[in-house]
């Protein structure tokens, strides 16, 4: 007699089979078969095999239609044959492990950058990258908006070494093209094309009322990672300044006016003092 | 004591689960309807508009949080993190009861998000019933249990559907959801008499019901939720309603969502069903306070 953990190990293995376990012959599916031969019983309406069959199909079907839904824009790009051949090879490479759905497809960015042949199409990279950072937005924490009376309990003093605290709901995205239109186009039915390279800082955000996205210059992009890597504010300002040999009065009279925008749509939340 | 009366379970009527394409109608209009159930799994994220609109909800209607991830049947354990997002769901709702299905779904580190079936073994009726204990503790309140729809029967199950169902509830002393689908669903694709497995649970447990469509694949028949509840299974639901009594009713309508009018409909349907069950068979009639 199998223990219980033995069955649902063959069956999990059966169930995320590439063929269809009826596929006469098929030398991968051996295995399977013989899981179906020991432990099911055969059935008035259905084979052993064809029963157990009936559970790979639905394995199959709804883990594509989920990514079906997260990635539509690259379905667009890839037509349906391809993208279903892109899913199956990255369902074996990170088979679901997420109770939610919404986390399948977490590991498709660093999938299409590393395995051929999607990683020689840098557009699809920028797209599946763009796509999978709205979905993991959807449910991101939530953070307070940034509450002016915190700056009163920081002295002018302090600000330089002060770090401060962006939104967990942001991201941004460097990409060697603007695969946000494409995105936006094949979602919405448009006249989708790809577009020509094109090196871009997209931040992408949950706003109030929706999921929304925003172009940035370079220098914003910098310092803005900075500071979301912990550096202090003073650093961060600095050293973005130094790195892009921008002129220091040209930056600084820009400096406040970005902060204003980030902090108005809910990108930074906190500011902790020294 | 029955269950329901020890843990002070009402009936709360006939609703529907709560899906996006009627958000609009039910935050705009707030339509009457009875109860809502939500898929507890679409709101166990940090944060975003799902546990907005949730507040929105509760704030409404009587919202019941259904799970389709326990997977209790597994060898391993849901995950701490998992439990975790439960609790703090359950508590943000404050549910009479809350829900999951008979099955496993998760092996080697893997969720494969499916309501897999279970060998029917005193084994594994001793290490569901262990499990569902362990959850009752972690989440704090009622747990109701699910049967399946299943399209698959192993050579080591030693009992009948109905036999391994109760026999799980009464070990771990759990209430039962009963899905009057999925029992036909088993029925059809395994040849067992569905009436049975009504006459067979102990009525005392059945905290819920649910209705659903399903689709006919031709040599067997799959739970889709995609249509309208068909005539056999309204059959069903009045000698489960004649036997359970006044228990509260859900419509599940998961693919092919109609309208709000159409499950509406539906919804209506099985409340007047109900009426005229419980009207005609007065001794059945357990609505306790």
């Amino acid at each position: 007699m199998s223990s219980l953990f033995e069955i649902q190990r063959r069956f999990g293995d059966a169930i995320r089979s590439g063929t269809a376990l009826t596929t006469p012959g098929a030398e991968e599916t051996q295995e399977h078969l013989a899981f179906a031969a020991t432990s099911v019983t055969d059935g008035a309406r259905l084979s052993a095999v064809e029963q157990l069959d009936v559970y790979r199909e639905q394995f199959w079907f709804r883990h594509l239609a989920s990514l079906q839904e997260d990635f539509v824009a690259v379905e667009h790009l890839l037509g349906k044959e391809r993208f279903q051949v892109l899913v199956r090879a990255y369902l074996d490479e990170h088979p679901p492990r997420h109770f939610s759905l919404q986390r399948l497809g977490d590991a498709m960015p660093e999938f299409v950058r590393s395995a051929a042949p999607w990683s020689s199409d840098p557009f699809l990279v920028d797209l599946v990258a763009v796509e999978q950072a709205f979905v993991f937005l959807f449910d991101a924490p939530d953070a307070r908006p940034f509450d002016p009376a915190m700056l009163a309990n920081v002295p002018e003093a302090a600000w330089p070494l002060s770090t401060i605290r962006l939104s967990p709901a942001f991201r941004i995205l460097h990409l060697g093209s603007e695969a946000h239109l494409y995105r936006a186009a094949a979602r919405t039915g448009g006249n989708a094309e790809v577009p020509e390279r094109k090196p871009t800082h997209l931040a992408v955000a949950r706003g109030k009322t929706a999921l929304e996205y925003m172009v940035l210059g370079e220098p914003q992009s910098v310092i803005l990672e900075k500071l979301r890597a912990g550096m202090p504010l003073g650093e961060a300002c600095e050293h973005t300044q130094r790195e892009l040999s921008m002129d220091a009065a040209d930056f600084e009279a820009q400096l406040g006016g970005w902060f204003q925008g980030w902090t108005a749509w809910g990108w930074l939340v906190g500011i902790d003092p020294p | 004591m029955g269950f329901r009366e020890r843990h002070g379970i009402v009936d709360l009527g006939v609703g529907v689960g709560a899906r996006v394409p009627h958000y609009e109608t039910i935050f705009g209009e707030t339509p009457a309807m009875d109860w809502f159930e939500i898929i507890s799994e679409n709101f166990l994220g940090d944060g975003g508009r799902a546990l907005e609109q949730l507040d929105k909800l509760r704030h409404a209607y009587r919202v019941i949080p259904h799970g389709v991830s326990l997977a209790l049947g597994s060898v391993e354990p849901p995950s701490a993190d998992y439990l975790r997002r439960l609790r703090a769901l359950v508590d943000r709702i404050a549910p009479p009861w809350f829900s999951d299905h008979l099955c496993w779904g998760r092996v080697d580190g893997m969720d494969l998000h499916d309501l897999l079936p279970m060998p029917m073994t005193q084994a594994a009726v001793a290490h569901v019933a262990d499990r569902i204990k362990q959850v009752q503790d972690a989440i704090g309140r009622p747990f109701a249990l699910e049967n399946v729809s299943s399209y698959l029967t192993y050579r080591e199950s030693t009992m009948p559907e109905w036999a391994f169902l109760t026999e799980v509830a009464e070990r771990a002393d759990c209430g039962l959801l009963f899905d009057v689908n999925n029992a036909y669903v088993s029925a059809r694709n395994h040849g067992f008499d569905a009436a049975t497995y009504v006459d067979y649970v102990p009525a005392h447990r059945v905290v819920q019901m649910h209705l659903a469509g399903h689709t006919d694949m031709g040599k067997y028949i799959l739970d889709t939720h995609s249509d309208h509840v068909c005539d056999p299974v309204w059959d069903l639901y009045r000698r489960a309603v004649g036997r359970f009594g006044a228990v509260s009713t859900l419509v599940e309508w998961d693919e092919n969502i109609p309208a709000w009018e159409v499950l509406s409909q539906e919804a209506a349907r099985a409340r007047g069903l109900r009426r005229e069950v419980l009207a005609a068979s007065p001794a059945t009639v357990k609505v306790q306070p």
